[in-house]
């Protein structure tokens, strides 16, 4: 892509693996800092959050059409959002109302 | 989607930047894109130069300082007072890493390395501050001709992409550019279809 496009920016985000893994193989964002010709913006990934305002695509059954929130589309009866996700998106919201 | 955007870049809040200069050519590019972003956005910028412990600090603490002055009036102008200028001694990517979190940086920005032998096992400097670095970090390579108009995203489709986009897009690097959003897969048993005969357009169209 960086070839045939020629984009002067490419955006990619980097995990911070473990040394080990890191010394044997290296991370895709390392190899790409060295070959890329253009810029490069590496943005740190963070652990897997919902956040509120983004569009969320959620499996659905087709059965329940009422969206329970604007930003989710349809929720399956049969597939509650893990309490683990509520959890990050309640302390997004409040970190969002703080600022 | 496109309500989504703009209401982003409404609420963009690029507070700091922070350019770690080398003040050799190499790295004209990376303050020059840095000055770009914060004029555009609004942000602070802090220009920082790391002087190796091995060297002797005081005549090149003062040297940089004039340096980095002068380049903060060349790129700002009367407005140079939007720009701070640091000047420490120690490890470079601790120095950086720790004046980022110090200022509280939103960007790093960093001119590309130079390739040297030893690299491809120690890393250079941006890739361990990449791997080290709790926020985005910009390498420079090309000279600014204005802004960014062509920009590949490389997501994998993981949860972790559409934040990362939305940083992309909170740092100002996707204003009036045309981005193309690359995911890339690597195909199965592509070995075992090469062995067959099968063409490289039908293993990895």
């Amino acid at each position: 892509v960086i070839e045939h496009e020629r984009p002067e920016l490419l955006a990619i985000g980097a995990s911070r693996w473990f040394l080990l893994k890191r010394l044997l193989i290296g991370s895709v964002a390392d190899r790409l800092l060295r070959a890329a010709l253009c810029d490069v913006l590496v943005i740190p990934r963070r652990p897997a959050v919902l956040k509120l305002g983004a569009p969320i695509a959620v499996a659905s059954d087709g059965l329940t059409p009422v969206p329970v929130r604007p930003d989710i589309t349809a929720v399956a009866r049969f597939v509650p959002v893990p309490r683990r996700l509520q959890q990050h998106d309640r302390a997004d919201r409040q970190a969002r109302a703080h600022e | 989607v496109a309500e989504r955007l703009h209401g982003l870049q409404q609420s963009r809040t690029l507070r700091r930047i922070v350019c770690a200069t080398d003040l050799t050519v190499r790295s004209t590019a990376a303050w020059e894109r840095a000055a770009s972003l914060a004029r555009r956005t609004g942000a602070r910028l802090t220009l920082l130069h790391v002087i190796d412990p091995g060297q002797p600090a005081r005549m090149r603490a003062n040297r940089a300082y004039v340096e980095l002055l002068s380049q903060a009036d060349l790129a700002f102008g009367s407005a140079a007072g939007f720009i701070d200028v640091a000047v420490r001694r120690g490890n470079v990517r601790d120095i950086i890493t720790r004046t980022a979190d110090e200022w509280d940086a939103d960007l790093i920005v960093l001119a590309a390395p130079k390739s040297r032998r030893l690299d491809s096992i120690v890393g250079t400097t941006a890739e361990r501050l990449v791997r080290t670095a709790k926020r985005s970090v910009l390498v420079v390579r090309r000279e600014m001709k204005g802004g960014y108009r062509q920009v590949a995203i490389a997501a994998d489709l993981s949860s972790a992409s559409l934040p990362m986009i939305r940083t992309a897009v909170r740092l100002g690097a996707l204003d009036g550019a045309c981005a193309t959003v690359v995911h890339a897969v690597h195909p199965s048993y592509d070995g075992m279809m090469r062995a067959v005969g099968l063409g490289e357009l039908t293993v990895a169209p």
